[in-house]
């Protein structure tokens, strides 16, 4: 049964063999003497500048969400306009789907710009 | 490109799902007439924005009752199916919709939360109810399950400043997706298994020999756990509480009604559809094999039995020791499902005749003690427990008798819509031979009795310790009470209209295909 998936078994054998020798060889040699600062936040060698938890800007979201908007038109619109010779023989009604479903994101579009998601201040 | 069958009618779609057209649609239109009229005040503009939903609900309800009732082609590509009982229950679910719109338009006002976005969520959630109802295929169940419920999630967060609705509404969302995922699984299995997602497809494929295999009954097992959650059945019930007293008060009954009105629906349809020989009554060549599936029974009964059995004990026992009135009608919901999941063990056409008008009156008798509540709170979480009723019977005495009359209807004392609701659904158990749930049931609802009449002997027996001033009372609610307690009196006295209506819907759920 060669299916040519041995060489990744025996690579990924190998690896895990290699990680774990080194990991063991160094907690085998290494010395282990913990104190508080090493358990503190590593910042290339410097002290701490400030703290990890920040509060950061709401509309980095609300970009992200309004890509959605965009991102949904290309995944769907895309393999219909691959398959849309085909489709198109069945009549008109799928040329006019693909304009509401654009007009019903467009409504989602013009309303988050309308509530001011892209205003920048 | 065949198997597709484009047999596209505009004419066919309009008539089978333009209840949801409208919703959509109209739910389209309110977003951009809530930028439009975004110059004016916020509280004309959410006020229009009220009126407006209100007239759309009832538009819906009209194109339903007319133009749907008596169809003979009733199956839209194999998606969506206008049977009179996906239509009844879409209108108890519109009604709802409607009586919550009107009691809104006042509930906003006293809470200071005007934003438009809170109809348009509304008038989605009832078009995914709507359409969670009338589908026929288990994929588009599951989309529009979905739609329904991410609009309620966002519905019961709707005070952003209310720690409590934040808090249920972010528990109700993780549980509610960990049962959407149940169901979703549920629906690969059985596409595994039988190679279909068409409700009579899977009833044709089951009843040729699967309906030995294990598979199935995992399948089954795990789309009803999915249904279960939105039930609110007893081990899936535990969101119930938190979600229900945290939520705004006119959503917590539109919640309580709607969305359990569509899990019922479609449980009910689910069920009897595929796992049950109901297809080989409708006397056609090709659902005769169906009439194998009574095998089935021997499985889903006693699970049901037991479930039924507990939701009623928990609900009504954990009920009587709430002081908060809102998590105590929230019990009382967990309760009032494992009333109705009586009618479905019950496997006859007076159990789902029962079911359905158990909706029904439920619908108005909740959102009716929903609508009183909030009148009482004033601001939400001023007055809601029960030392703050204490009293009120005399103070605001229209009030008193309304909440008085809702808590009656709900403990099933007779002449309400709730006396003669748990009637259909006992009576049917009866005849099927459970007497001894039905008897177990009975003495449940005289555990129920207890807790609904202690806020009735507070409001009139006792002396007030706090001085409670309700909130400003609005006209639309004052209309939307009154519907809902002449109702609730009318099916009380009358019940015969409803239920021949009831009865005819549940009988064309042979016929989808």
């Amino acid at each position: 049964m060669m299916s040519g998936f041995e060489t990744i078994v025996m690579y990924l054998g190998m690896s895990l063999l290699v990680v774990l020798a080194m990991l063991g060889a160094s907690a085998l040699l290494g010395p282990f003497r913990p104190r508080p600062q090493k358990a503190t936040t590593f910042e290339c060698g410097v002290p701490l500048l400030e703290p990890g938890h920040k509060r950061y800007s709401v509309r980095y979201y609300l970009v992200a969400v309004l890509f959605l908007v965009f991102d949904l038109e290309t995944v769907l619109l895309y393999p219909l306009a691959v398959k849309y010779k085909a489709l198109a023989q069945l009549g008109w009604g799928v040329f006019f789907e693909v304009f509401i479903f654009v007009f019903v994101l467009l409504v989602g579009l013009v309303y988050a710009i309308k509530k001011g998601a892209i205003d920048w201040r | 490109m065949n198997d597709l069958n484009f047999s596209f009618d505009f004419f066919h779609l309009w008539q089978v799902i333009g209840g949801q057209l409208i919703l959509i649609v109209a739910g389209l239109i309110l977003i951009l007439a809530d930028i439009a009229m975004l110059k004016l005040d916020e509280d004309v503009r959410s006020r229009r924005l009220g009126w407006l939903t209100v007239i759309i609900f009832a538009l819906t309800a009209a194109h339903m009752m007319s133009r749907e009732w008596g169809l003979h082609n009733i199956v839209f590509m194999g998606i969506f199916s206008a049977d009179k009982f996906s239509i009844f229950v879409s209108i108890v679910m519109v009604l709802s919709g409607l009586l919550a719109a009107l009691m809104s338009i006042g509930y906003l006002q006293n809470n200071d939360v005007m934003k438009g976005e809170y109809y348009i969520l509304m008038i989605y959630a009832v078009a995914g109810a709507i359409g969670l109802v009338q589908s026929v295929d288990l994929l588009m169940m599951f989309i529009t399950l979905e739609v329904m419920s991410l609009a309620i999630y966002a519905l019961a967060a709707f005070l952003k400043n209310n720690r409590f609705s934040q808090e249920g509404a972010l528990k109700y969302f993780l549980l509610g997706s960990f049962g959407s995922a149940f169901f979703l699984f549920g629906v690969a299995v059985i596409y595994g298994v039988t190679g279909t997602i068409n409700l009579t497809k899977i009833a044709q494929s089951i009843a040729g020999g699967l309906y030995t295999n294990p598979a199935i009954l995992l399948a089954f097992a795990m789309l009803s756990v999915g249904l279960f959650f939105k039930m609110a059945m007893v081990p899936f019930h535990m969101w119930t509480p938190d979600v229900y007293e945290g939520s705004p008060s006119v959503i917590t009954g539109f919640m309580a009604t709607a969305v359990k009105a569509a899990a019922f629906g479609v449980f009910v349809k689910l069920l009897f559809v595929t796992f049950t020989p109901m297809l080989s009554q409708s006397g056609q060549p090709d659902f005769q094999n169906t009439i194998n599936l009574a095998a089935l029974g021997a499985y889903w009964k006693p699970v049901l039995w037991w479930l039924a059995l507990l939701t009623m004990f928990f609900g009504n026992l954990i009920a009587v020791s709430q002081q908060n009135v809102k998590r105590m009608l929230a019990y009382s919901s967990i309760a009032h499902a494992g009333y109705m999941a009586v009618g479905i063990i019950a496997a006859n056409g007076d159990g789902r005749m029962g079911v359905l008008f158990y909706l029904f009156s439920y619908t108005l008798m909740n959102l009716g003690a929903f609508g009183v509540i909030y009148l009482i709170d004033g601001k939400e979480r001023n007055a809601q427990t029960l030392e703050d009723y204490r009293g009120l019977g005399y103070k605001y005495p229209a009030l008193g008798f309304l909440m008085g009359l809702f808590l009656v209807a709900m403990a099933g004392l007779p002449p309400t819509a709730g006396f003669i609701a748990k009637f259909y659904v006992f009576a049917a158990a009866i005849k099927e031979g459970y007497f001894l749930l039905a008897a177990l049931g009975v003495m449940t609802s005289v555990i129920g009795a207890y807790y609904y009449l202690r806020v009735i002997y507070m409001m009139y027996m006792k002396d007030e310790v706090r001085d409670v001033v309700r909130g400003p009372v609005a006209m639309p609610t004052v209309i939307a009470l009154v519907i809902t307690a002449i109702g609730v009196i009318y099916l009380g006295i009358l019940p015969e209209q409803l239920a021949n209506i009831a009865n005819a819907a549940q009988q064309s759920l042979s016929m989808i295909f």
